[in-house]
């Protein structure tokens, strides 16, 4: 496995460490589930592998597993028809599980597992959107390119799924949102 | 809480930085990048090239009934070729003896015809 389609073990391993959480993430926040996320993940990497896929620097790299993780977590999503609810309680449940963490970052850490939460209840056509906006910063006119869907209509779920997320939140952490 | 702002204003609200912070990256398990390499290279193994025992059976069987119905089929196809050389030998002889036979029957008109006897309905 020394040098295969193009890419050389280690090089390989280097770049799977690099963009392993930002393919991981956006496989969990579209499926919800932790085991399917990985599992969606280490499928990118390895169609990544399979495709000998000349990746022409680091933004094209991101662009190409950012767009093969957002398909392949949707299929995933799709095959399994259905919404976990716990996704946000297990993150929770993994920040205090060393037993030190004080007020103000369990009431951070609260805040937080309870917009994940909103998160998973926004429909996938709103959520997809929401998740590269504001988990890996793109701006619309990239996330357009990204889901080969119009400016437009990018915008307009982005509105849409922000809207929502605001009311839900304004409803639900009065405590944590002002 | 008016609607969204992040389109029209370049700093994102507190909404949004809190939405940005919570969804930061998360990590994946420790072995992520090792089940990963696995997977790589247990990928670019060559495929066996010893068939299982089902699936030689079964195209050794796949062969044997191929072989028997193209026997089947030359023995047609020869079957009726050589009928096809009886039937034209047949009638090769027939033509023949129809032949020799007119020949005989000219003859003995003549004779015949020679010695004042006429055959002719008169």
């Amino acid at each position: 496995m020394s040098a295969v389609l193009g890419f050389e073990a280690t090089q390989f391993r280097s770049l799977v460490e690099e963009h392993q959480r930002m393919v991981f993430s956006i496989a969990l926040r579209v499926t919800g589930d932790r085991s399917v996320a990985e599992e969606v993940a280490q499928d990118v990497f390895l169609e990544l592998y399979r495709s000998g896929e000349r990746l022409q620097g680091p933004d094209h790299t991101r662009f190409w597993l950012r767009r093969v993780a957002v398909h392949r977590a949707t299929d995933a999503l799709r095959r399994a028809a259905h919404r976990p609810e716990t996704a946000a309680e297990e993150w929770m449940e993994e920040q205090h599980s060393d037993g030190t963490a004080d007020a103000n970052a369990i009431t951070s850490a609260a805040m937080e597992a309870r917009l994940e939460e909103l998160l998973q209840a926004l429909p996938e056509t709103l959520r997809i959107p929401v998740v590269l906006r504001y988990q890996e910063d793109m701006l619309p006119e990239e996330i357009a390119k990204l889901l080969g869907q119009p400016l437009a209509t990018v915008k307009s779920h982005l509105q849409r799924g922000l809207q929502l997320l605001r009311r839900k939140a304004a409803v639900t952490m009065k405590e944590y949102v002002r | 809480m008016n609607g969204p702002k992040y389109l029209d204003e370049e700093q994102p609200d507190e909404f949004e930085q809190k939405l940005t912070q919570a969804m930061r990256h998360a990590v994946p398990s420790a072995s992520f990048a090792d089940a990963v390499m696995q997977r790589v290279a247990s990928d670019v193994k060559p495929p066996a090239r010893v068939l299982p025992m089902p699936t030689r059976w079964r195209t050794m069987q796949a062969w044997a009934a191929g072989a028997v119905a193209a026997t089947l089929l030359v023995g047609v196809a020869v079957q009726q070729m050589h009928r096809r050389q009886e039937r034209a030998q047949a009638t090769r002889q027939f033509e023949i003896a129809t032949q020799i036979e007119q020949q005989a029957l000219d003859r003995t008109r003549e004779k015949l015809s020679r010695s004042g006897i006429s055959l002719e309905p008169r």
